[in-house]
């Protein structure tokens, strides 16, 4: 019975064309539409681009400036794209925004027609020559002696050398992608999605909402058996609709998820374990119709999405300070962690903890849902 | 044969109202037993009791001399439903509906194929095995919901108002499916508010209302319950007070009613009526027109003791 069951289930399932093209539809979608949005920010090497920008100067400025911006406008990976210009032309560039900014060199003054990320770096270069200028201007007026060359040279070397008090160390070798967060949220509610199936699987399995859960109930057969075979089955399936779309990611859309993929499958696999298992239990609840059903398992999805962070930023952080417990039992935030941990550490503790969690869980509310509706007779039909 | 259905004092409550009022019955193995009684009656909600799908506030039910519960498989595996609403895969095709729901009480293979198979030949849908349900007519749903029920060769079959909306033609398939079933030896517990059909099909009959058992019997046994034994109409125009007083005057006429061209004379027993009614006529120069004699039906069976129509 168990297979004649688990076989007809993925058969209705399959023929569902539309239901399973929206569950197959929903992350390719959205993870398409992403890509799109992000378009080239998400690779790390197209980020920075040199800054054009116009300089005007007398050539006769008292100050260093000049040698700043012609340190920055060197070499292959340079930060600026200097052009000397007179103050007329300049303004002109910066209206047929042809440059970024002018710079001023005699009096250390930038102009700028709006406010944008190359803009801020402008401010931040003139803004960090003015502190060092005027430190060094300070240094050297304090001292005792007029300062001779060298020791000119040594006090602006002490004051402008970008001394860091910490030293940087990778937690893994694989790709840390921040974009790739987006794309791991993609996977939890895909897999939280899951639950739509299996809550309409249990529905087929109550007297009192279908002729055919009717059918089954008076069939000679334990309802473990329907359960766990129809939930094997929607699992078989689930998890491919999220292989085919971790396939599509990082095939066609060259997403890179590092090397860690049969991790990443296992972590979809369980995802998709969790996520039939609540459709499950909220479909063993008797006395609820369908409709109610649906819009239980909607309310549940957004709270548990919403919880980790999937919508927002800060939430899950916020938990994690006040009750923590939550992050380590909502089924969002642990898939989200796996995917996170993968991506970040190199050290799979964290990553096992999650999937043990999640596969426990599953496991928990398969039996609660077959103690629900196990010996049920119903009160009206 | 022994009994295959034994309810005794059921009652069943929602809420306020008593669905099931300390109801009881008896069927006997490889008898056709009906269930007549007007929608909301309680038929269905005695069926879903008998199958342990309803909870029930006091009784028992015993099914082949066994306490009924949700897991008593060995009792399960010889009862079959045909439910009032089709209840089918729309995905699957006829052919694969029958098989999913015999294969929920037929393990092996072969055994499954040749029984889907004679199911298919028994509703008459060879030609359709491969259709969807949403291609089928309303009759051929009906055939197929009735395949899907039987299609497991069970030894009781319920059938709750399988009739219900479906074509003539189609009722007349069912019903003698039905039969044919019961030939074959299973017993058929049959529900219907069409007093005709299960006057056709059933050898006991149990009428029920608002829950409770009003009669129970044969079809005979039922209309010997009852005063009225023969209908006789006849349409008649100007009949005066003092032809219809000779008419009511006639032995073993109880009542009479004269409306609109119709006089209706009822009687309690005796033989020949119809014939005396004519002499009547002829002796007093009354024209008539057309004549019907009528046995009593259920209906009737029903109106009396309940004082309203079966289709209320």
């Amino acid at each position: 019975m168990f297979w004649h069951n688990f076989k007809n289930c993925m058969k209705v399932t399959l023929k569902a064309k539309v239901s399973i093209f929206w569950t197959l539809l929903f992350p390719i979608a959205l993870a398409t539409f992403m890509y799109v949005s992000f378009g080239n920010i998400m690779d790390n090497e197209e980020m920075f681009k040199n800054i054009d920008v116009a300089v005007v100067s007398s050539g006769e400025e008292e100050n260093g400036l000049m040698v700043v911006i012609d340190a920055l406008s060197e070499g292959d990976d340079k930060l600026l794209n200097v052009k000397e210009m007179s103050e007329a032309e300049a303004k002109q560039a910066l209206k047929d925004e042809k440059v970024t900014g002018i710079i001023f060199a005699d009096d250390v003054r930038l102009m700028v027609n709006e406010s944008s990320a190359n803009a801020s770096i402008l401010e931040s270069i003139l803004s960090s020559y003015k502190q060092n200028e005027y430190a060094i201007k300070d240094i050297m007026g304090n001292l005792e002696t007029a300062p001779n060359e060298a020791d000119i040279m040594a006090i602006m070397s002490d004051v402008m050398a970008d001394t860091s008090y910490y030293t940087e160390k990778s937690t893994s070798d694989s790709n840390q992608n921040m974009y790739n967060n987006y794309f791991y949220a993609i996977f939890a509610m895909s897999c939280l999605f899951a639950a739509y199936s299996s809550v309409g699987a249990i529905s087929n399995l109550q007297a009192n909402e279908s002729g055919k859960g009717m059918r089954k109930c008076i069939s000679p057969n334990s309802k473990i058996v329907f359960i766990v075979s129809d939930f094997l089955s929607l699992l078989v399936l689930h998890f491919l609709v999220e292989l085919i779309a971790l396939l599509y990611m990082s095939t066609v859309l060259g997403i890179e998820f590092g090397d860690k993929y049969p991790a990443m499958i296992l972590t979809l696999f369980v995802g998709s374990m969790i996520g039939l298992a609540i459709g499950v239990i909220v479909g063993a609840i008797a006395k609820l119709g369908f409709g109610g059903k649906i819009g239980i398992l909607t309310a549940i999805g957004l709270v548990l999405s919403g919880m980790a962070d999937l919508f927002v930023n800060g939430v899950k952080r916020a938990i994690e300070l006040h009750v923590p417990i939550i992050n380590k039992i909502n089924p969002a935030a642990l898939i989200t962690d796996c995917f996170y941990s993968l991506n970040t550490y190199d050290d799979y503790t964290i990553f096992i903890q999650n999937i043990m969690i999640m596969a426990v869980e599953s496991v928990v509310l398969i039996v609660i849902a077959f103690m629900m509706i196990r010996r049920n007779k119903y009160a009206s039909i | 044969m022994g009994t295959a259905v034994e309810v005794n004092n059921l009652v069943k409550r929602y809420k306020d109202l008593v669905a099931l009022d300390h109801f009881s019955l008896k069927i006997e193995e490889g008898e056709i037993f009906g269930l007549l009684g007007p929608n909301g009656s309680g038929k269905t909600t005695t069926i879903n009791c008998i199958l342990s799908l309803l909870s029930f506030d006091k009784g028992d039910i015993q099914v082949f001399g066994k306490k009924m519960k949700p897991t008593s498989y060995d009792i399960k595996k010889d009862i079959g439903v045909v439910m009032q609403n089709v209840a089918v895969f729309d995905e699957l095709t006829v052919y694969e509906n029958i098989d999913y729901f015999c294969g929920l009480y037929i393990k092996e293979k072969e055994t499954r194929r040749k029984y889907v198979e004679e199911a298919i030949e028994f509703v008459d849908l060879a030609d359709y095995k491969k259709f969807l349900p949403k291609k089928l007519s309303g009759g051929l749903l009906r055939r197929l919901n009735i395949a899907c029920g039987i299609a497991h060769k069970p030894k009781l079959i319920f059938f709750d108002e399988p009739t219900v909306a479906v074509d003539p033609q189609s009722r007349n398939k069912i019903l003698e499916g039905i039969k044919m079933l019961n030939e074959a030896g299973a017993t058929i517990v049959y529900t219907s508010h069409y007093m005709e059909e299960v006057e056709q099909l059933c050898s006991r009959i149990l009428i029920m209302d608002k829950g409770k058992q009003i009669a129970l019997g044969t079809k005979d046994e039922l209309k010997r319950m009852i005063k009225n034994t023969e209908t006789v109409s006849v349409e008649v125009l100007g009949l005066g007070d003092a032809e219809l007083d000779k008419l009511k005057s006639l032995p073993h006429v109880y009542d009479a009613g004269y409306e609109d061209g119709m006089l209706h004379l009822y009687f309690s027993g005796g033989k020949h009526n119809l014939i005396r009614v004519m002499e009547c006529f002829k002796e007093n120069n009354i024209s008539f027109g057309r004549v019907t004699s009528e046995l009593p039906t259920l209906n009737d069976v029903f109106l009396e003791i309940t004082g309203k129509e079966l289709r209320d």
